[in-house]
């Protein structure tokens, strides 16, 4: 640069200036600029070739200005502008002065020039502006920051980004909110970076900062000991603002870090570069400085152009790149909102926009040809680099766009219907309850034991009938009140309560009493076996010895509620603007028909550890959208107790191996069955029974119609199954032995019998697979009968007109009792198989008295037996596997075989 | 000094060879390299069978510009069929450190022991004969291009019980990892079949009772007065002494075998008992076996390679050739991602990943056995062949399966897989194919046109098939008017094996090649395809077992030549089997975007004639004749007679030319034929004297130069009309009229 220029712009006074600006301007006043002006209006209404935008890059700023210009024209000429391409014609001006002007010149006279964007220097941008303005072609310096550019007023001048006035401003709102009140100040003496800093002291007080001290410093000092000291021994201040350039200010610091100061600096938008850790060095931390631009934004311009930068360079982005990437996307907003490339009215329209959203945010352009309305963030050093402070990540919930980059989405095959922790009973719910309500215990991923969650211990007396949990105290409502065992006691009973009418009910008859307060036997609540000792412990008595009550007590049914929301709201308290929860996420909204929307808890008592902040749940109904979705990076997961991968994909996926890392086959706890209505004609005599479910050829159904991912089974119970591993099932020749036996030979007079089951593609399959082995092996003929979701539940619970039903289930805890005892007792009324056996009543009462692990097992297995063969109430299928497709990005996922993965413990991967 | 200068020489020398060294390493780099383990000694026809299905496809590939422009080169190995060698042998491939993967090894065992290398060092092997499932599994650098054992044995057991529609059986298995496999495998696809095994027995070729074992089943079996079915899941030697020893006349038995049934090694053993010498099919006739490929059995995805093969090596290929053919196409399509830039490591790990991308139909490659894609075992799975022997020769059953695709579509497949409409073996599922053996015998040739290509036929045309089949529905393809099958002239039947003859008389046209005229020989086919079954469901094939049955029966004799008229005389007549195939935008395929052409099974019968005597080739030829006779006349005149010289040159040119332009009115053709390149190259020949001997005109004056140029004129023109005449000889292409393969782009309305 120019040496003595340089000491005008920078050191000397503002008549210094002022005069240079007089001259330039005199010296183009001579010239006849309306000719050229006329000639390029006449060119830019009837020109064929491309538009012409001149890029005025400043090579001496080594920023990424040229990389954002290029992404953003790149992106533009895919679909052209009113039909055309930009065509851009680079030129450099180096942050010299006279070079800059030279280029504005020869600019000025090109009738094809439509606009310029660049000259990033404020000084160089505000000397051209002049030669632009005169010469009618649209002029936006994306990095000039000084106000100076638009003191003028001019028509066809333009910055985007905020004044560094605009952007102390922010700094002064940070020292608020940070209670930062008494500042001392610092500044060079230079004309710029004292206007700065008196601006700093003139605003102070309306933000209720107190300016204890100042000292001034000359530009070109390096030594600051003397202020240093003088600063330390007389005032007494909560931080220091710095109003300098680079490298003196940096030197500054880290004289000041050395000499023992040690609260925060506040700077100007000058010291947000690299180079201020360069010369500081690890002194450098604790200075907050603005910037217009956070690479992190919940917009979706904002998100397009960090990851097209990001694609592009590997690098990520800085403020110059963004702000030069929102430079052409608002020339090509105004161009199309004006519907002409005439510079004149191009302008107008730009004048006139207004909460246009780009990659540095949300800016409207205000009557001088700035902005205004734009947020400006603070960002904090640490050693080596800044962190943004006061980041908030997500705006207000907007359904319409997901945020890809801190959303994680997760598709779900059916509507939510209630999210009520007592009253759900799907699995995707369960799993949703799982991340806004906390458990007194919860599982261990690996081994399945029981491990504390909202309990931080328990103790059990020797006979295994009563339990003691101690409860967190740190845990809070999302209203702050905090969750007390007065909760889990409140929620428990109501809970119980027939009235409540909860579908896991029938887990809480464990405790003493529980089932006959269900059944209105008692009405006094202090007999049921649940006693609050104090805020913090709780206890429970159990009607029979339980080794597995800890896991049952992390069942949904055993969580606290919010019992003042609930006797507020009522049936409407899961509402996005009533629910209350615990969890590690909280509700932020719910479209029925389309989404669930949770967000961090920050008042979950391991916020910290929660890495993802939001979560939607997207409706997709169909297992093939759902597969398209995941392939164009529209879904983060599925499979599992998400929506299905589609079953004739699933082969395809586990030997593909481009899927390696992405498609897992996990064991899980669930069992396919048909049960028998064992009092329906022909169902109630035993032959029957036992000829269908030896006619089922479940190897072939598995082999041919499920591809061979699943596990055949001869029982009902996963954990069981070495108690029937050498009994084959299917066994046509006995099947047909045993329908003559049951009075049917060659299935001659049987009738017509109806298969039951909720209706979804991957059911009738197997439906229709039963019924043609039925057919083939045994000449019976059967009815596919598909329900809806509600019908077929009431149709599990009531004397319908089946005589198969699909019937499926995934433990809730990790002991048989879970599957045995809770669905197929006999003396409980709704077990689906409607059955009265003896013996298996038997087994039960003796198994419910068994305290040894080993020997509750062999009984188990003997009820086993009676369940599928003795009596043969259940048609075993197949044991399930979990098939998933996680994206890779997703870090820390692991699959919890009983559900209920907790995605608090999930990252996205960097 | 001396010294300085012996330094540098050496320096020098140093640096250059040193160049030389880093230059041929740089060339070695671009080189592919794969290695292929065969088999010395006494598996030496094995290897030969292994080498020349590999460079079959090798020397395609390479002609065609190799892969990414690099050549592939092949590294050869030798095993001996012996597991520690095979061992030895896959060291030296890892010390080697060129080749990019292994094809091999020929045994289970030596592909069993060499694999753990493989492993080890990561590197890919395809094998297209080891069946042990043991080679895949756990390795995931091994591949297989045949199915397993495992495969085998279920797919035997759905034959038996689908196509061959017995309820029982009975299985003899030698107890060896081979036998085992094979019986585990079909006696659960059994059960689940419901086809009862009566009896089981197996011996143990490894223990000293091996012979008393296997006595005492045969004498159980033969105690058994109606065995039914038997499968022998036993190698070539133990199997060919069951048979000799089940068979006997009057035996009601039937056997099946694996596929050591299909080799010559057990044609062999057989051979080794009198009787089988004495009378070819003693034993052998109706054993069936299963193999991976036929030679006689032609479908879309085969074809062109028995033609390949047929022509280079000039017999047919046996299934070795066919699934090493196979294994090379595999490996040279995972190789299209190498450049020969990558380290060896690298390329061979991307080589792996390729294979492994082949894992459905849809990304199968296809293979001449069948579709190629790996199951998780990193095994294909693909319908196999069964055969029958008759008279010492495989000829394909009346059934054969093909993949079935899209099933998941077919609400029905289920119960089609439940009562057997569908078959199912490993985790594909199939359908069936139908053989129809087809002979037919040319009675008189009548009306023969030749330069229209027409002529008539009166023939005899018979289809052997078992049960139901329409058989009268076919369309002769090139008839000049449709050919009615009304009436069968006898009809045979046997069980349920149906012989129908026909009796007919049509008009035909071949596209006839003239190349040769006048010493041509002319191909007049039959051909024709059925209506609407394409090749998927109706594959016709050439009855040669049955022939001498019909003579007899139709009274034909085989010695009688066919009836036709005294200007010709019959050299030859053949039967074959081809495809036909119509890129068609009708039908499903275009649903799915596939291109998929309709492909048709087609029959073709060729009568081979020639001219009775060489009347017509004197006639033709003779004026040749003379003017050359008249050349080599003038090339013997005087110099100094330059004016007579020229004159007759010209009046050669006239007379040649005028032949040659007379005979264009014969023949409408794209090219010259003998007769006619016989008068071009006189013409041509002559030009070119008649130009050189027009020069001496300017050298009037240099006698010297004048007599020299008129001596070169003489002997161009016999320069040219022999090199024209050699170069006939060299470039003369057949016309292929007999083509096996036939691709019509539209398919016509009919």
């Amino acid at each position: 640069m120019d040496f003595p220029l340089f000491l005008i712009l920078q050191n000397k006074p503002m008549i210094y200036r002022t005069t240079l600006v007089i001259m330039i301007l005199l010296s183009f006043a001579c010239d006849i600029r309306q000719s050229v002006n006329d000639t390029r209006k006449k060119y830019m209404t009837q020109f064929s070739d491309d538009l012409q935008i001149a890029i005025v890059s400043s090579s001496d700023m080594k920023k990424g200005f040229l990389e954002g210009i290029q992404i953003a024209i790149d992106r533009v000429n895919e679909y052209g502008i009113l039909g055309k391409k930009i065509y851009p014609v680079f030129y450099d001006d180096d942050g010299d002065f006279r070079k800059a002007q030279s280029i504005a010149e020869k600019l000025a006279k090109n009738k094809k020039i439509m606009a310029v964007i660049g000259h990033n220097h404020s000084e160089i941008a505000t000397a051209t502006s002049i030669t632009y303005e005169k010469a009618g072609i649209i002029f936006i310096s994306p990095g000039a920051t000084k106000p100076d550019l638009l003191q003028n007023q001019f028509k066809y001048v333009f910055s985007n980004t905020p004044s560094s006035e605009q952007m102390l401003s922010r700094m002064l709102e940070y020292a608020r909110n940070h209670q930062l009140q008494k500042i001392a100040m610092v500044y060079d003496i230079n004309n710029e970076m004292t206007q700065l800093a008196n601006y700093f002291m003139t605003k102070a007080q309306k933000y209720n900062c107190q300016i204890v001290g100042s000292r001034s410093y000359m530009s070109l000092t390096t030594n600051f000991k003397n202020i240093i000291n003088e600063l330390k021994k007389n005032t007494a201040f909560d931080a220091l603002f710095i109003s300098g350039k680079l490298p003196n200010a940096a030197i500054f610091i880290k004289q000041a870090r050395k000499m023992g100061i040690n609260q925060p600096f506040i700077a100007t938008n000058y010291l947000n570069s690299s180079k201020l850790f360069q010369v500081a060095e690890t002194y450098a931390y604790d200075v907050v400085v603005p910037t217009y631009f956070d690479p992190l934004l919940a917009l979706s311009p904002n998100r397009t152009f960090v990851n097209l930068f990001n694609q592009k360079t590997g690098n990520s982005p800085d403020e110059l790149s963004a702000s030069a990437y929102d430079a052409i996307f608002l020339l090509v907003h105004a161009i199309e909102q004006s519907g002409s490339f005439i510079p004149d009215e191009v302008a107008t329209s730009m004048h006139l926009i207004q909460n246009w959203y780009g990659a540095c945010g949300k800016i409207s352009i205000n009557s001088n040809g700035g902005i205004s309305d734009k947020v400006i963030f603070a960002k904090k050093s640490t050693a080596d680099n800044f962190i943004y402070t006061e980041r908030q990540l997500l705006g207000k919930v907007n359904i319409f766009e997901t945020i890809k980059d801190f959303t994680l989405r997760i598709p779900i095959e059916q509507r939510i219907q209630t999210i009520d922790p007592g009253l759900i009973y799907n699995s995707t719910s369960i799993d949703i309850v799982e991340q806004l309500f906390l458990g007194l215990t919860d599982f261990d991923p690996k081994t399945y034991k029981p491990v504390p969650e909202l309990a931080t211990s328990w103790t059990v007396n020797s006979d295994l009938t009563s339990y003691t949990f101690t409860l967190r105290k740190n845990v809070f409502w999302t209203d702050n009140t905090k969750v007390t065992a007065h909760d889990i006691q409140w929620a428990i009973l109501r809970n119980l309560h027939s009235e409540t009418q909860s579908p896991y009910k029938s887990t809480l008859f464990i405790l003493k009493n529980a089932r006959s307060y269900n059944d209105g036997n008692i009405a006094d609540v202090s007999e049921i076996g649940i006693k609050v000792i104090n805020d913090y412990k709780i206890s429970f008595q159990l009607e029979k010895p339980a080794p597995y009550f800890p896991s049952m007590a992390g069942l949904c049914v055993f969580r606290p509620l919010p019992r003042h929301t609930i006797k507020k709201y009522h049936d409407t308290w899961t509402d996005v603007d009533h629910i209350v929860s615990n969890g590690s996420y909280k509700l932020a909204a719910w479209e029925e028909s389309l989404m669930m929307v949770l967000r961090k808890n920050e008042a979950y008592f391991d916020a910290k550890q929660v890495s993802i902040p939001e979560v939607r749940y997207l409706l997709v109904s169909d297992e093939r959208l759902g597969i398209e979705m995941y392939q164009s990076g529209e879904i983060d997961i599925m499979g599992g107790y998400y929506l299905k991968i589609p079953t004739d994909w699933i082969y395809d996926l586990s030997m593909n191996p481009s899927y390696k890392n992405q498609y897992f086959k996990k064991e899980i706890f669930c069992s396919y069955a048909f049960a028998f209505n064992t009092i329906q004609y022909p169902m109630d005599n035993l032959y029957v029974r036992k000829a269908i479910n030896a006619a089922i050829d479940r190897g072939r159904i598995n082999q041919y119609l499920l591809k061979g991912k699943q596990t055949a089974a001869n029982n009902f119970t996963p954990q069981l199954d070495y108690c029937s591993q050498d009994q084959e099932t299917f066994n046509s020749k006995a099947a047909k032995k045993w329908l003559s036996k049951a009075g049917f030979p060659d299935g001659k007079g049987f009738p017509e019998i109806i298969i039951a089951f909720n209706q979804s593609d991957r059911h009738e399959t197997i439906a229709r697979g039963v019924k043609d082995c039925l057919m083939y092996y045994l000449n019976i003929k059967a009815k596919l009968l598909p329900l809806k979701w509600e019908k077929y539940l009431d149709s599990i619970t009531s004397d319908n007109d089946w005589h198969l039903i699909r019937y499926g289930w995934c433990s809730d805890y990790p002991d048989p009792n879970n599957w045995l005892n809770e669905h197929f007792h006999p003396k409980n009324k709704e077990n689906v198989v409607r059955w009265q056996n003896k013996e298996f009543l038997q087994i039960m009462n003796i198994v419910d008295h068994t305290k040894n692990f080993s020997k509750r097992m062999s009984y188990y297995c003997q009820a086993e037996k009676v369940l599928c063969q003795k009596a043969c109430a259940i048609a075993p299928m197949y044991f399930e596997s979990s098939h998933y497709l996680v994206h890779p990005r997703m870090k820390g996922w692991y699959h919890m075989p009983l559900g209920g993965q907790h995605i608090r413990n999930w990252s996205f991967q960097k | 000094m001396k010294k300085n200068v012996i330094g540098i020489f050496l320096f020098i020398l140093i640096l250059t060879s040193l160049g030389i060294v880093f230059y041929q390493q740089k060339y070695l780099k671009k080189d592919l390299v794969i290695a292929a383990v065969l088999m010395g000694g006494e598996y030496n026809v094995i290897s030969k069978d292994m080498m020349s299905g590999i460079n079959l496809y090798l020397d395609q590939v390479n002609k065609n510009g190799g892969i990414n422009g690099q050549k592939v080169k092949l590294d050869i190995y030798d095993d001996k069929g012996d597991r520690n060698t095979a061992i030895k042998v896959a060291m030296e491939i890892v010390k080697q450190n060129r080749a990019l993967l292994v094809l091999g090894h020929y045994f289970s065992t030596t592909s069993l022991a060499a694999g753990k290398v493989y492993l080890n060092e990561s590197i890919p092997a395809i094998t297209g004969s080891a069946t042990s499932e043991n080679v895949t599994h756990k390795n995931e650098w091994f591949f297989s291009v045949v199915p397993n054992n495992i495969f085998q044995g279920e797919f035997i057991a759905s034959y038996i019980y689908s196509s061959l529609g017995h309820k029982y059986c009975r299985l003899i298995y030698d107890s060896d990892e081979y036998g085992q496999s094979l019986y585990n495998s079909f006696s659960s696809k059994a059960n689940v079949l419901g086809l009862d095994i009566k009896n089981v027995w197996h011996f143990n070729t490894k223990t000293s009772e091996c012979s008393s074992q296997i006595n005492k089943i045969i004498s159980e079996l033969r105690s058994i007065p109606d065995p039914g079915i038997i499968f022998l899941a036993t190698h070539n030697r133990e199997g060919a002494r069951f048979v000799a020893s089940i068979k006997y006349p009057g035996s009601k038995s039937q056997i099946i075998g694996p596929d050591s049934f299909s080799t010559n090694a057990f044609l062999q053993e057989l051979m080794k008992y009198p009787q089988e010498k004495a009378k070819p099919g003693y034993y052998s006739d109706n054993i069936y076996s299963v193999t991976p490929f036929l030679a006689d059995f032609i479908n879309d995805h085969n074809q062109n390679f028995i033609a390949e093969y047929t022509k280079k090596y000039q017999k047919k290929p046996t299934w070795i050739s066919a699934c090493y053919y196979d294994a090379t196409q595999m490996a040279l399509k995972a190789m299209q991602n190498v450049d020969g830039s990558e380290k060896i490591r690298d390329a061979r790990i991307l080589i792996r990943e390729e294979l492994k991308h082949k894992y459905n139909l849809k990304k199968s490659v296809k293979g001449v056995c069948g579709p190629l894609f790996f199951d998780e075992e990193r095994n294909v799975q693909f319908p196999l062949m069964v055969t029958v022997y008759k008279n010492q020769n495989l000829v394909p059953n009346y059934s054969q399966y093909h993949i079935q695709t899209n099933v998941m579509q077919d609400q029905k497949a289920f119960k089609k897989i439940l009562n057997n409409q569908l078959k199912t073996s490993g985790n594909i599922v199939m359908n069936s194919t139908r053989n129809v053996f087809v002979g037919i015998h040319v009675n008189k040739i009548e009306i023969i046109d030749i330069f229209r290509g027409q002529y008539q036929m009166d023939f005899f045309l018979w289809f052997r098939f078992q049960g139901e089949f329409d058989d009268t529905n076919i369309v002769f393809l090139n008839a000049l008017n449709p050919i009615d099958l009304n009436h069968a002239k006898a009809v045979y039947k046997e069980d349920d094996i149906m012989t129908r003859v026909y009796h007919l008389k049509g008009q035909f046209k071949s596209t006839l090649d003239y190349k040769n005229c006048p010493f041509e020989k002319y191909d007049l086919s039959i051909q024709f395809r059925h209506v609407d079954h394409t090749v998927e469901t109706t594959v016709y094939i050439p009855d040669k077992v049955n022939e001498s049955f019909i003579n007899t029966l139709l009274q034909i004799d085989k010695n009688k030549a066919i009836d036709i008229s005294s200007e010709w005389k019959i050299c030859d007549s053949f039967l074959y089997n081809g495809v036909l195939s119509y890129e068609s935008s009708l039908g499903i395929p275009i649903k799915y975007h596939l291109k998929r052409p309709e492909v048709y099974s087609t029959a073709n019968a060729v009568v081979r004639i020639k001219r009775a005597n060489n009347a017509y080739a004197i006639k033709l030829l003779s004026p040749a004749a003379v003017l050359l006779l008249f050349l080599i006349f003038l090339s013997l005149t005087p110099l100094s007679n330059l004016s007579v010289y020229i004159y007759s040159l010209i009046s050669i040119i006239a007379i040649s030319g005028f032949f040659l332009i007379h005979s264009f009115l014969f023949f409408e053709l794209q090219y010259f034929n003998f007769g006619q390149y016989v008068y071009l190259s006189i013409m041509i020949g002559t030009c070119s004297g008649l130009i050189v001997g027009l020069l001496t005109l300017y050298f009037k004056d240099k006698k010297q130069i004048k007599h020299t140029l008129i001596i070169i004129s003489r002997i161009l023109i016999f320069i040219i009309i022999s090199g024209m005449l050699f170069n006939f000889y060299m470039s003369s292409e057949k016309i292929d009229s007999s083509r096996r393969v036939t691709h019509i782009y539209k398919k016509s309305q009919e």
